[in-house]
């Protein structure tokens, strides 16, 4: 297979890593220089020491990356690609870490903090062919890494030892996910603190207050329900009801009015045309013989199910046996 | 109606008759110039034929050296063609044999005497008769010559006669053959009016002469009726229209039914040949039971104007209601009739006008009434809703002759050594052949042993073949099958019960059926003392078994056929749903400490929901607790064992699972819930802390964790939390909260808030994760807990119900689909479509509602029915379910968007997607159809030509790409494999205890397929046994392993290769193809401990 014949060096703008498995099996990463995005102005990767890797091995923690690159430098820190902020928690204490900056410009009260559930450094199984950027601390170790020098020997993945692969992955997995009660407790309280927190926060910033009609930018009031004591504007105005405002944004009610603008037998050859179609009528005025069998619908109907019987039998359906 | 007439064509002649005729006419020149023979005793007159390589078919009682009457040959007086043939009825028979064509050949009056009705001299003349024919044919005519006799009766010997390759004569083209019959004229000098009654004519030294013959009176008989029932049948023919149609529709639903001969399947016994019976049951609907005396029900004549359709519907509803026992039937004419046939209490009775001869003679009854069993259940078809299924394939196109799905219980009986022990010779001249006697007898004996029992226990036999002319006696079978409809009130009581003690004394009888040592005396309840006979079985499987245990005691009892010579699957599928030997030891060895068996496990549950509800800290109280585990309805595979601590440390590590059983708790509605997703997923978590922590308080011995699925970060509005709870017993639970109000959040999310236009837009990200976590909820909180319901009403209602769904699913699973490609409820939808029908009958209460008549009784046929089913499942048009009762026939579309193919529609889920969106797609949709196929074709066989039912579950692994081999002694879930074997427990060693600790649910196997399902979800489709498998499977997807240009965006491993430089240097990038050694190395890598090796199949 690939191992077969030397492996291409690059394919379409990406170097070739070859990662070496065990002795004969190897791995290949895609590796480029990481170009900042223009319209981005708040990339978080640094141009000039970041490299773009392409189908990173799925079980890849970042120190195995450090380990792997070892060779052209120090690698600072690891971004893999869909993959934002794995953990609960993390994304917890982010927001509230976010909304902290708000909250002191606001003044009055600190968001309470979140305990977050413990975590355990466990292995991240991402999907086969990820991507991921790594950042080095030194700007020439990515020119380093990608020397031709370094690529054509295949280098060892490496391994780390800290997180458990396997069973052993599996069995911490188990009991990782069982944590103490109590940080448990602390967790859901403190949570719960945190939402009633934003609640406050929400109602003051909200444009939806008590009492308080609203108006949008073009100098109309928005007409809505007030709840039980019709507290918008006082009453006397009708307001419709949720379900009514619920079926005009699916699009359900406007149809209904086209329907059946003009009567179906006015004419006479309207009329002339349902009698032959055989449906029923109510609107007759004279008095026809129709032969009933005759009728169109029912002879298509006779079609159909002749053909329907006609392929029935081209598939042998009737030879019982 | 227009499918009836596209289908009767295709089931009579149609050839040109003239190659026939040009045939027929030659042969009646033939036989006409036959010269006479002179009389001559019996034996000698034999002995000359022999010389030609001719036997004579003389039946018993054979003539012997001291006869004193003679046999001769006189040419014929007539030569008719008669039967269907002659009135343009005939029938296609099964499996491809040819038309008959009948030829009535009259014997002369002077060959017969008025005594000749005795001691069957007259059936030796005929005999005789045929047998001169035969040989002179054999001279003089180019053509295949065969014996053959209706019904297997050696005294209703008939020629046949085939045409020959190469011969001028060749009729080959009307794919038809000729019959001989030897007939009798109407004025013979027999004297008719001492075989017409009850009449004892085999004279018998040992016997009294009050015994009548029955079978062999109207054997006789049966040789005058051909030339009248020809005309009588004639004449019905031209008055009614849809005569012959209605015909062909009862031939050929008898045909496909077993009621007929055929090579390929099995016959049901004493219905070889009855053309005539089903000509005198339409003759009866159409004329009505005229001249019946004295009877309460008369049979009223139905309306000339029928169609066929509505003639052949009367008359299987005839047939579902009457009881030819209790009302005889005599369609006699007025002239005819003197003598009603009152014989032994059990005899059948259906007397025609043109027939005179009793048209159910030599029937067993226990045939009769899978007759009436076969047309109940047609019926019941037949008035079901159309929309739900075509009632036309099920009645007409499908040959339902297979026994394995047809009956309850099958079993197969070599008659090799059987003999019977209660005789009497009359009864078996009256029988024609001691086979034919054993035959009836044993039918008669199994349907008194079995009695309510069982509906009907048919003896069916493969149809006797045409023999050579050197052969005078028909074959007697060396194995028949047993086939039983159980009816499934009675049929797995423990005890029959007799005479009382008194009547004992007297009576005999009781105690001569069972045998002396079978029969005891007990007192009841009611303080009776009663002879009984009582069948030992603890468990439900055992019980399961009980008609079978009374069918071998009676066959041993009374024809002395032992155990060995009787054949059954039932233990070998027993043993695919039970754990192995090794490890029910160990349970044994524990003692009763140990609880075990689903009525424990629901109990288990019902005192944990007590327990939950008496907490009394809670701040909300518990409104309601629903299981939702197929543990707790009856029908997961392995019975539910509770694991204690003790059982751990004595189990070894490779069977220490403990499977959590999912149960869904409802807190009474309150505002003071958040009003946000995020939030109301952390007041979960609170709650499961608060009930574990007071749950452990309050149980003694009881531990309770709360568990943080990690969730994917797609869906963070996925439900993550549950509550482990682990009783003292050792039964896991599985706790989820259900609260009302997310749906109308996430509905929200999904929809917009059209009544809130400031509100804030959910991004298109939290829209997707939102419909995701809708779809789970629905599934978790609204679906499962009613198909709970409905499935575990299911399994009370139809005793084979659960063991089908636990065979069904081993079935899946030993293919490696079930849990990784198909959810354990759709194969439960499936199962249950099989019993419910059209679902009348659910909806009503359990007491007064009635079953389906056709619905399996045991988990045997129940599973075969499912395997046919999925064989020749067109699963593209979907399958309505009616679970929930009888219900409008939901239609609408299913999801697009989802990779499922199934579409398995109930009145509660019309899009039909709800337990089968995640899959099986078409792929592996196909490969189900495929392995179904083969274990149906398997299914087909005969219990005894293969004994062991594991091969069906033996699963091919030459298919896949790679096979993970999994390292079985650490895996928790070993123990269910069937086909594992682990060191030790074939040896019987003492299993190594050691201590470790309890991990509920915790199955590493499972959660590794999970991690690689969805690394290499566009990589690779795996399989898995989720019950203990050792393997998983591996397919690469299609179109990777060809090269292609080089993309960021591809999500598979892959390694660059060089273009094939045939266009030289066009394009200079080389291509990727996937990068198999690289991905199986980190398979290996990531699986390690888990692994023992992968191997990878070269194509």
């Amino acid at each position: 297979m690939a191992s077969a014949r030397p492996q291409p060096l690059s394919i379409s703008g990406f170097t070739v890593l070859p990662a070496l498995y065990n002795k004969s099996t190897t791995h290949c990463i895609y590796a480029r220089v990481h170009e900042q995005t223009k319209s981005k102005a708040t990339d978080a990767l640094p141009g000039g020491r970041t490299l773009f890797l392409v189908n990173v091995p799925p079980d890849a923690t970042e120190r195995q990356l450090s380990l792997f690159f070892n060779y052209a430098g120090t690698v600072e820190r690891v971004e893999f690609h869909g993959d934002p902020t794995a953990d609960v928690a993390e994304e917890d204490a982010s927001m509230s870490s976010s909304e902290e900056s708000e909250a002191e410009q606001d003044v009055e009260k600190r968001p309470p903090e979140v305990v977050p559930l413990p975590t355990v450094p466990l292995r991240t199984l991402r999907r086969s062919g990820q991507n991921c950027h790594v950042v080095f601390l030194d700007s020439s170790s990515v020119e380093s890494a990608l020397a031709s020098s370094h690529i054509q020997r295949p280098r060892p993945w490496p391994s780390d030892p800290e997180v458990p692969t396997g069973l052993s992955h599996y069995l911490a997995q188990y009991d990782a996910i069982r944590p103490p009660l109590d940080v448990i407790r602390e967790h859901a309280r403190t949570s719960m603190d945190l939402y009633d927190y934003q609640k406050q926060k929400d109602k003051q910033k909200s444009k939806y207050k008590k009492g308080e009609a609203i108006v949008d930018e073009d100098g109309f009031t928005l007409v809505t329900r007030g709840g039980a004591y019709g507290k918008t504007l006082g009453g006397g105005i009708a307001v419709a009801d949720k379900k009514f405002v619920t079926e005009v944004s699916k699009g359900k009610r406007a149809k209904k009015k086209k329907e059946k603008r003009e009567k179906e037998t006015f004419y006479a050859f309207q009329l002339h045309e349902k009698r032959r179609k055989g449906a029923h009528y109510a609107v007759v005025h004279v008095f026809v013989l129709i032969p009933s069998s005759a009728t169109l619908d029912l002879q298509a109907k006779f079609k159909q199910d002749v053909e329907k019987i006609e392929a029935q039998k081209a598939k042998r359906r009737f030879k019982p046996y | 109606m227009l499918q009836i007439d596209s289908l009767v064509p295709s089931v009579r002649p149609k050839f040109d008759r003239s190659v026939l005729e040009h045939f027929l006419r030659t042969l009646y020149e033939t036989i006409s110039s036959i010269p006479a023979v002179a009389p001559q005793h019996p034996l000698s007159a034999s002995r000359t034929l022999l010389r030609a390589d001719v036997a004579t078919p003389y039946a018993t009682p054979l003539p012997t050296e001291e006869t004193n009457w003679k046999v001769a040959f006189q040419p014929p007086a007539n030569i008719t063609v008669v039967g269907s043939w002659a009135n343009k009825l005939s029938v296609k028979p099964k499996d491809g044999e040819r038309y008959t064509v009948d030829l009535a050949v009259q014997m002369p009056n002077e060959l017969f005497q008025e005594k000749d009705y005795l001691n069957g001299r007259f059936f030796h003349k005929r005999a005789y008769y045929l047998s001169v024919i035969a040989a002179h044919i054999k001279k003089h005519l180019l053509v295949d010559l065969f014996y053959d006799s209706t019904n297997s009766d050696p005294r209703l010997p008939s020629l046949i006669i085939e045409s020959k390759d190469g011969s001028k004569l060749d009729f080959s083209g009307a794919k038809a053959r000729i019959r001989i019959l030897a007939t009798l004229a109407q004025d013979s000098p027999i004297s008719l009016k001492h075989v017409d009654s009850n009449h004892c004519n085999i004279r018998v030294p040992s016997s009294p002469n009050d015994a009548p013959t029955h079978r062999y009176n109207d054997a006789l008989l049966q040789s005058t009726t051909a030339v009248p029932h020809l005309l009588s049948t004639h004449e019905t023919k031209k008055t009614v229209d849809s005569f012959s149609d209605a015909l062909a529709l009862l031939r050929i639903w008898a045909n496909q039914r077993g009621y007929c001969r055929g090579k390929g399947g099995w016959s049901i016994l004493g219905f070889e040949d009855r053309g005539p019976f089903w000509l005198g049951l339409l003759e009866l609907m159409i004329k009505g039971d005229a001249s019946m005396r004295g009877s309460k029900s008369r049979v009223k004549p139905v309306g000339r104007g029928l169609s066929s359709y509505q003639l052949f519907k009367a008359t299987i509803g005839f047939l579902a209601r009457h009881d030819f026992v209790k009302e005889p039937v005599y369609l006699k004419d007025a002239d005819l009739g003197n003598a009603s046939i009152s014989g032994p209490k059990d005899l059948a009775v259906f007397v025609t006008a043109s027939s005179r001869s009793n048209l159910l003679s030599g029937v067993p009854l226990s045939s009769l009434e899978m007759l009436r069993h076969d047309a109940q259940s047609t019926l019941e078809i037949l008035s079901r809703d159309i929309s739900y299924d075509d009632p036309f394939s099920a009645v007409f196109l499908e040959d339902m002759r297979h026994a394995s799905e047809r009956f309850d219980v099958v079993i197969g009986v070599d008659l090799s050594s059987s003999h019977a022990k209660k005789r009497t010779e009359i009864h078996e001249l009256d029988a024609g052949s001691s086979g034919e006697f054993i035959l009836s007898s044993m039918a008669s004996i199994l349907r008194h042993g079995l009695g309510n029992r069982a509906k009907a226990v048919p003896l069916l036999r493969r149809s006797s073949t045409a023999r050579e002319l050197s052969h005078p006696h028909p074959f007697t079978p060396s194995i028949i099958q047993i086939g039983f409809i159980l009816d499934p009130t009675n049929a797995f009581l423990l005890v029959d019960r007799g005479l009382s003690v008194e009547e004992a004394e007297k009576d005999t009888e009781f105690r001569d059926f069972w045998g002396n040592d079978k029969t005891e005396l007990r007192r009841f309840k009611d303080g009776r003392i009663l002879e009984c006979v009582v069948w030992e079985a603890k468990t439900v499987d055992e019980k399961a078994h009980i008609p079978v245990l009374i069918a071998k005691h009676l066959l041993r009892h009374h024809f002395g056929i032992e155990e060995a010579s009787v054949f059954t699957w039932q233990p070998s599928f027993d043993a695919l749903i039970r754990l192995p030997k090794a490890i029910g030891e160990v349970y044994s060895r524990l003692g009763s400490s140990v609880s075990k068996g689903f009525r424990d496990a629901i109990s288990a549950f019902d005192s944990l929901v007590k327990q939950i509800k008496q907490l009394e800290d809670l701040p909300l109280s518990v409104a309601t607790i629903s299981p939702v585990h197929s543990a707790l309805r009856h029908v997961s595979v392995f019975t539910p064992v509770a694991i204690s601590s003790s059982a751990s440390s004595a189990l070894p590590p490779w069977a220490r699972y403990i499977p959590a059983m999912d149960i869904i708790i409802e807190f009474e509605k309150s505002p003071r819930w958040p009003d946000d997703l995020v939030a109301i997923l952390k007041m979960k978590l609170a709650f499961f802390e608060h009930v574990a922590r007071s749950l452990t308080k309050a149980v003694k011995g009881l531990t309770a964790r709360v568990v943080v699925d990690n969730p994917s970060p797609s869906a963070s509005f996925q439900d993550c939390g549950r509550l482990e709870i682990l009783t003292p017993e050792g039964w896991a639970f599985s706790a989820s909260i259900w609260h009302g109000r997310e749906a109308t959040l996430l509905d929200r999310l999904v929809e917009g808030e059209p009544n809130r236009p400031f509100a804030p837009k959910p991004s298109p990200r939290e829209k997707q994760a939102a419909v995701k976590a809708k779809e789970t909820y629905v599934r978790q909180f609204i679906a499962a807990p009613s198909h709970h319901r409905a499935i575990s009403n299911l399994c009370y209602r139809y005793p084979g119900f659960s063991g089908t769904v636990r065979l069904a699913k081993r079935w899946f699973a030993s293919h490696w689909l079930l849990d990784v490609h198909i959810s354990q409820e759709a194969v439960e939808l499936i199962c249950a479509k099989m019993f419910v029908g059209d679902g009348t009958g659910l909806s009503e209460d359990f007491d007064n509602s009635k079953n389906q008549v056709g619905a399996p009784v045991t988990k045997e046929r129940g599973f075969a029915v499912v395997v046919h089913f999925l064989a020749s499942w067109e699963w593209q048009t979907g399958l309505n379910v009616p679970l929930y009762g009888k219900a409008e026939v939901p239609t609408s579309q299913g999801s697009a968007g989802s990779p499922g193919a199934w579409v398995i529609r109930t009145s509660e889920d019309p899009s039909g997607k709800m337990w089968t969106s995640n899959g099986p797609d078409a792929v592996v949709a196909r490969r189900i159809a495929a392995f179904a196929k083969a274990t149906w074709n398997r299914l087909q066989g005969d219990p005894y030509s293969f004994k062991d039912i594991s091969v069906l579950n033996a699963h091919p692994i030459t298919e896949y790409d790679f096979i993970i081999h999994l390292e079985t002694a650490t895996l928790p879930r070993s123990y269910e494999n069937a086909s594992v074997r682990i060191q030790g427990v074939e040896t019987g060693q003492q299993i190594k205890s050691s201590k470790s600790e309890r991990r509920p649910g915790f199955d590493p196997a499972r959660l590794f397929l999970d991690d690689l399902r969805t690394i290499y979800e566009d990589t690779a489709i795996f399989f898995y046994d989720c019950f203990g498998g050792d393997k998983i499977g591996g397919v690469w997807l299609p179109g990777l392993r060809v090269p292609k240009p080089f993309k960021v965006r591809e999500r598979y491993s892959s390694a660059p290769v060089h273009r094939v430089s045939n266009k030289k240097e066009r394009k200079k990038t080389p291509d990727v193809v996937l990068n198999e050694s690289a991905i199986v190395a980190e398979i290996e890598r990531m699986g390690h401990g888990l692994i023992k090796s992968i191997t990878v199949h070269q194509k």
